[in-house]
């Protein structure tokens, strides 16, 4: 087998052997509307780490759900050590060495962490009762091994999120592992919490496991990465290694397709008049003395890292979570907002970050999604005109360019990309003039991403003014018009977006701070 | 592949379900098929039939009712009191049974919504507390004499048809109407297919969730009617057993225990594909005792497809995504 890739460390790495430990042969893969794989190779070596990047929707947790047994591959196949293998179920493909780190975490909160490693294998005494110290002795060791020092026998709510992923990792590396993978593992970290994830990925790339690493924070790969591929569209664009030492912007352009400026279409109608202010406000859910003012027709990014308060801002404003202190006013008019009844009342809108669980139904059409947040607007005394919600919602389908069968199907059978732009056109049936978006383009094909700025800009230009959060940071910079870095649920510094950097937003995003590892 | 759009309805498994019933009828026994046992098997099924709108409304919120039946039986007391005891007229007594019916409900509704508890205990403690009420009335006993005319209600006739199948066909009209036309109805999807989403679209699960229970409740003062007047007397017993017929029938019908899914006129398919069961059973004089095994065993086999057909469309988008998916997939090139 010819190893195209030029290995960082083929020689320093003893055991480096020369044939990939994994590897993914022109795997394809469908989904009705979802993005699909075509044909992707990806070859994994021992004592490596390789990088997998790509835009939201471009197939990465896909290729990472066949490695780890959750999809089977329409076409192609998984190689280990050169021979083909079939992972047909997660177990399966934990039995046979893939350990999967997933973004949202696979612990249970109220177990302690002895009881979350040793979970799926309890140890047993010879009456077949749990051992506990088996178990507290197995976890310790699983901590020794990766060199951290936290309490097996504390309850896993109470750490922190860095520190709750490294028992993650710790779990996964306690059974034998030949491949691991993380999935987008530095997204709730601060800065130091990441060099130090970094320093513990050094230990773990021993000469008998590959790992795959999942992310979109290009700056970071330079530091962990032997070699990267790029996915677009389901298809492997580009694979570095480490030798070619791409720039951040070469990797970012393989990965849109284009420059940079040209995927981003934003116009800018930033108007005079505020739309919304807030003043000091507080909430029980770490959100203090925040203020800060929208103008109509301006996006305003918040900028920060998961954990640190944006969503937790945004649900405020909404009346989702209840205010302590502060106040809102909306159209320099002070306003009560203590629910989403009120909220929506004084025209504000939020399309949650969590499409499936918050914002839409799943069972039901796409018109019952789109006008239920105003069904005032298509009744009168309490009953529905269902003729006339026919024809606004078909006509809203038509401006948002919502698939055509869209109307005739239950939201559920629908794209990533048609489902967000339901919920969009759910706020502009409502006619909101202050739009909370939470992560609007996660999970979704560069297409519907266009879309998705597209629809932003003819929104501003009607006036909406929109509160912007999204991890993507180029996508935050280049479509708010200003940025509010929000660290610890306060705002740190607001300032025009042109002003900051990728490079400067994330490190005043994560910070120096030491975080929650002890 | 193209299918007629009627076939779509949620209704087409229930209706499916009853015609297979009806056809076992008629094999199994020539007396099936007969007038008088065709009038029979209406007025058995329109009692469960109007108690299943209650069931088919707290589903669809999403929530779960099990006290029917004790509501039933405690109304019934009430009724077959007033009626005797105060002296009352027989539209006052229905009148005022039909209102505490209402306040049954939104006692179970305030405990689900107010009090935090989860509607399957909740309900489950008003499902013994009603009964209990029920046995204070006339010492636990039976109230016998109710006037002929009281009978009437439920053996009357109407142009030739029964009253009881006059009642369930309008009564399941208004429900259809109430559920496809208004704000509230819609809102009750809403809730049972997705409470946060609802929640953060503006609306008041908790209301929402506390007037379905009310209007529950409205159909077990409706079922109490029926049945009080079709046997002559109150009794503290009447109802038991109601409700794992009405949430059969319900969730046989196709409304799914998850919430939010499911046609009210499934319900009432049914609740004529188990009356039908019950009455082929009689018929071929099958025994109660397996009469309550074979009842148990369709609830639990109706609720066990509504689970499968869950996890079947999560299957069908895994396994046959593309062949299905190809007229949907274009969404944006």
């Amino acid at each position: 087998m010819i190893d195209s890739a030029v290995l960082r460390n083929g020689e320093d790495v003893p055991g480096g052997s020369r044939v990939p430990i994994w590897s993914a042969e022109s795997l394809s893969k469908a989904f009705p509307g979802v993005l699909a794989l075509k044909g992707v190779n990806m070859d994994l070596h021992a004592g490596h780490v390789h990088a997998l990047v790509g835009e939201n929707g471009c197939g990465k947790s896909t290729l990472v759900k066949i490695f780890s047994g959750v999809h089977q591959p329409e076409s192609g196949q998984i190689l280990h050590e050169g021979r083909p293998i079939r992972l047909s179920t997660p177990k399966e493909s934990r039995t046979l060495g893939v350990s999967t780190i997933y973004q949202e975490f696979s612990l249970i909160g109220t177990l302690s962490v002895a009881e979350n490693i040793a979970v799926g294998s309890m140890p047993r005494t010879s009456l077949g009762l749990l051992d506990r110290r088996a178990m507290k002795e197995k976890a310790r060791k699983a901590l020794e091994l990766i060199d951290v020092d936290i309490d097996p026998t504390r309850t896993v709510e109470t750490l922190s999120v860095a520190e709750q992923q490294i028992v993650e990792i710790a779990k996964a590396v306690s059974s034998e592992s030949s491949l691991l993978i993380l999935d987008e593992p530095t997204t709730a970290l601060s800065s130091s919490e990441v060099k130090r994830l970094h320093r513990l990925l050094e230990r773990l790339r021993t000469p008998d496991r590959a790992i795959l690493y999942v992310s979109h924070r290009l700056e970071e790969l330079e530091h962990v990465a032997d070699e990267i591929t790029v996915l677009r569209n389901g298809e492997v664009v580009r694979q570095f290694d480490h030798d070619e030492r791409p720039s951040v912007s070469t990797i970012a352009q393989a990965m849109i397709g284009r420059p940079i400026s040209q995927f981003y279409q934003k116009e800018s109608h930033v108007r005079q008049e505020t739309a919304l202010e807030v003043r000091h406000i507080d909430t029980a859910q770490n959100v203090s003395d925040i203020s800060l003012s929208i103008r109509r027709g301006e996006v305003l990014g918040l900028a920060g890292v998961i954990g640190s308060g944006r969503t937790e801002i945004a649900r405020a404003i909404f009346g989702a979570d209840p205010v302590t202190a502060g106040s809102v006013r909306v159209r320099d008019v002070e306003v009560r907002v203590n629910s989403p009844v009120s909220a929506i009342r004084q025209g504000i809108g939020f399309v949650p970050e969590n499409r499936k669980t918050e914002g839409l139904f799943f069972n039901l059409s796409p018109i019952f999604n789109t006008t239920i947040a105003r069904l005032s607007r298509i009744s009168a005394a309490g009953w529905l005109k269902r003729r006339r919600e026919n024809i606004m919602g078909l006509d809203l389908f038509g401006q948002f360019q919502v698939a055509a069968h869209a109307s005739r199907t239950v939201v559920r059978q629908l794209s990533g990309g048609n489902q967000q732009k339901l919920l969009l056109a759910r706020w502009v049936f409502a006619g909101v003039e202050v739009l909370i978006l939470d992560e609007p383009t996660q999970g979704i094909d560069i297409g519907a991403r266009q879309e998705v700025y597209r629809i932003i800009n003819e929104l501003t230009r009607s006036g909406v003014a929109i509160l912007l959060i999204s991890s993507d940071m180029p996508e935050l910079l280049a479509i708010s018009d200003r940025i509010a870095v929000i660290k610890r649920g306060r705002i740190l510094m607001i300032s025009q977006s042109r002003d900051f950097t990728q490079v400067q937003l994330a490190e005043m995003m994560a910070g120096s701070n030491g975080g929650g590892v002890s | 592949m193209k299918v007629l759009p009627i076939l779509r309805s949620p209704v087409v498994p229930a209706a499916v379900a009853t015609f297979l019933v009806f056809l076992l009828g008629v094999i199994t026994t020539p007396r099936f098929l007969t007038g008088q046992n065709m009038e029979n098997l209406t007025l058995q099924t329109s009692i469960v039939a109007i108690v299943a709108i209650g069931s088919g409304l707290t589903i669809l919120s999403g929530e779960i009712d099990l006290s029917p039946g004790s509501q039933v039986s405690l109304l019934s007391m009430i009724l077959a009191t007033g009626l005797t005891s105060f002296g009352w007229s027989i539209p006052v007594a229905c009148f005022v049974v039909l209102v505490l019916g209402a306040v049954l409900g939104a006692v179970n509704g305030v405990l689900v919504t107010w009090g935090r508890v989860p509607s399957f205990v909740g309900t489950l403690g008003t499902l013994s507390a009603f009964a209990g009420i029920a046995l204070l009335f006339n010492h636990g006993s039976p109230i016998f004499g109710l006037s002929s005319e009281m009978q009437a209600v439920f053996y009357g006739k109407f142009l030739g048809m029964p009253l009881p199948l006059l009642y369930t066909v309008g009564l399941f009209l208004v429900a259809y109407l109430f559920l496809s036309y208004t704000v509230l109805g819609r809102e009750i999807y809403a809730v049972g297919g997705n409470s946060v989403a609802a929640s953060l679209s503006g609306l008041r699960p908790h209301r929402v969730r506390f007037l379905a229970f009310t209007l529950a409740g409205l159909a077990a003062g409706s079922g109490a009617i029926l049945i009080t007047a079709r046997l002559g007397s109150g009794s503290p017993a009447l109802g038991s057993g109601l409700e794992l017929s009405a949430i059969t029938a319900a969730v046989v019908g196709g409304i799914s225990l998850s919430g939010g899914r499911g046609s009210i006129i499934g319900a009432l398919l049914g609740a004529a594909t188990i009356s039908s069961v019950q009455n082929i059973l009689n018929l071929n004089a099958v025994p109660t005792t397996w009469q309550s095994i074979i009842l148990g065993a369709i609830i639990i086999l109706a609720v066990s497809i509504d689970g499968w057909r869950n996890e079947f469309s999560l299957l069908a988008r895994w396994r046959w995504g593309t062949k299905r998916g190809g007229a949907g997939t274009g969404v944006t090139q």
